[in-house]
């Protein structure tokens, strides 16, 4: 006994024979036989691997490749993995994805943002998603899944772009006359029916109406949101269930609106205690987006400050907190508003923005520094923020 | 000074014994509730029944270093601090001990260090061919010629671009 209790491993291995009720035959010599380990571990190291490679490692063995496509493993992921984005470039043909990787070092010191250009980063996947067409457009993604809208004839795709899926979903209800279309669609996840949502925004003779689509079902169905205000804009509409948008009711407590995905009904969202109408008043941009898990209000203040609010416990009015703001004078020349617009934040705070048609720039909140992204070489691009999952679009479907 | 109801003893598998502040033992939780459920006894020794010495030295260490610094570094510069002794604290620990360690820290229940030890090992595979990951974790490829290279085949671009092992 007692030689044996001087190599450690050994003693390590009678430990896990014990603790598991199992008699494992693995040779002495062997360092870090992994599978001797309880599944949580397992599962708990691959989740900690950039999403490269968790792919590479579902061929390692079937017990990866079992935890790995558990729809649990990917919703862990997800609930950790730091924000990447989905890049199109004008070309059309393929989606880049990119992993957000650390921000600059240096502080910002100058006004004019050609000092920050950096290099692409190099960590990046291309899915060539074949039916992939010109007129696809992103509408955003929730969980993994990237919903993409085509618009001469509505239709609705469903992808996860990092397994090369694509699904076309049933076309919603056409049009009568009277009817339009409002320019805002979603993807979102219900977390009570485990289902996927698609939600379109129509006026009906002035009404404003929810097209709902549950991923999977055959027919869309349709849901009074005649309180809400016209849907204007969003930056990143789903968080804790919800979509969330900007109505046109610019002045008004109606202004942030919500719309429920287990219930499917409409809500608005109180605002901040401060933003009360004179206040308002001088805000010449806003919307509203995810940062993190809480949902966030973003503005632009009398032309001098941009903040960003973060409700930090949802729907809780009193929970509404500054989480950062920016002298817009320090803004790097960059025009908020339509023009250079933020597009969303990362899980980390930082904030993303579009500069010109061909590149992305990131704030760093906590260095205060800008970094411009030049992607596509003068192309037009679109972008999406993103976290991958490995569930594929027939398991989620079903 | 802290008194002796400060302090808790812990007991490895060998039946070594170690004397630890409770500030440190508290960051462990099956320390925690061991010791609440006995309340008010006054024997203060928690067998760890499956963890050896070595393993409960390293998680002391950890957690007293993970004290000390957050009380030192209360203003804030804490994370940082945490972050270069977390870098020290690995370069010591080897690959067989990574695993005993993993297993130490997963029964102890001790989220912190939970995160550190399941972090370093990830990086060790991080951007790694599928045969090193299967070379370092001594895994038997299970598949099929077939079965592995349709798995492959379903995103061939995941394969390009991984580091020298």
């Amino acid at each position: 006994m007692e030689g044996r209790d001087a190599n450690p491993l050994q003693k390590f291995g009678r430990i896990n024979e014990v603790a598991r009720g199992i008699d494992l035959e693995v040779p002495y010599e062997m360092e870090f036989p992994i599978l001797e380990l309880p599944d949580r571990i397992i599962f708990e190291i691959l989740a900690r691997l950039p999403f490269l490679s968790v792919l590479r490692c579902k061929c390692v063995c079937r017990a990866f490749c079992g935890l790995i496509r558990d729809p649990y493993f990917s919703k862990h992921y997800i609930s950790r993995a730091p924000t990447s984005y989905l890049v199109r470039e004008a070309s059309r043909k393929k989606i880049h994805f990119y992993e957000d990787d650390s921000m600059p070092s240096q502080r910002m010191s100058s006004s004019n943002l050609s000092n920050f250009k950096c290099q692409v980063p190099p960590k990046q996947v291309v899915a060539k998603l074949s039916e992939l067409h010109e007129k696809m457009v992103f509408v955003n993604s929730c969980n993994g899944f990237l919903c993409m809208y085509s618009g001469d004839r509505p239709k609705y795709y469903i992808s996860n772009p990092v397994l090369d899926e694509i699904m076309l979903m049933p076309s919603p209800p056409s049009l009568e006359i009277g009817h339009n279309y409002l320019n805002f669609s979603a993807l979102g996840f219900s977390p009570n029916t485990n289902k996927f949502k698609v939600v379109r925004f129509v006026s009906k003779l002035a009404k404003v109406v929810a097209e709902v689509l549950t991923v999977g079902r055959k027919s869309w169905t349709s849901v009074d949101c005649s309180l809400a205000g016209n849907p204007v804009e969003s930056l990143d509409p789903f968080v804790n269930g919800a979509l969330h948008w900007i109505s046109d009711r610019c002045r008004t407590e109606g202004m942030l609106c919500s719309f429920n995905l287990d219930t499917d009904t409409f809500m608005p969202i109180a605002l901040p205690n401060n933003l009360d109408t004179d206040v308002l008043k001088k805000i010449t941009w806003i919307n509203t987006g995810a940062l993190g898990d809480c949902l966030c209000l973003c503005y632009a203040f009398e032309g001098v400050s941009f903040d960003v609010w973060v409700m930090n416990d949802y729907g809780v009015k009193e929970s509404w907190t500054k989480n950062f703001s920016i002298d817009i004078q320090y803004y790097c020349g960059l025009e908020i508003g339509i023009k250079h617009r933020p597009i969303w934040f990362t899980r980390e705070g930082n904030m993303w923005l579009n500069c010109d048609s061909s590149s992305l720039v990131s704030y760093c909140r906590t260095k205060r520094s800008f970094r411009e992204m030049v992607i596509g070489a003068g192309t037009t691009i679109e972008a999406v923020p993103y976290i991958p999952s490995f569930i594929s679009l027939s398991t989620a479907m079903n | 000074m802290a008194s002796t109801d400060d302090k808790v003893i812990l007991k490895s598998s060998e039946g070594e014994c170690f004397e630890v502040d409770m500030a440190v033992a508290s960051h462990l939780q099956i320390v925690k509730s061991v010791l609440e459920d006995c309340e008010g006894s006054s024997d203060k020794v928690v067998s760890l029944f499956i963890v050896e010495a070595k393993y409960v030295a390293m998680i002391i260490e950890y957690y007293k270093n993970y004290v000390e610094l957050k009380e030192k570094h209360e203003e804030g510069g804490f994370e940082e601090k945490l972050k270069e002794f977390e870098k020290q604290f690995l370069e010591q620990i080897d690959k067989k001990e990574l695993k005993g360690l993993v297993m130490a820290v997963n029964y102890l229940n001790a989220p912190a260090l939970f995160d550190v030890v399941c972090t370093a090992i990830a990086k060790h595979i991080e951007n790694k061919s599928v045969e090193y990951v299967r070379e370092y974790f001594g895994i038997v490829n299970d598949f099929t010629a077939e079965e592995e290279a349709q798995i492959r085949e379903e995103h061939r671009w995941a394969y390009d671009g991984v580091n020298d092992d």
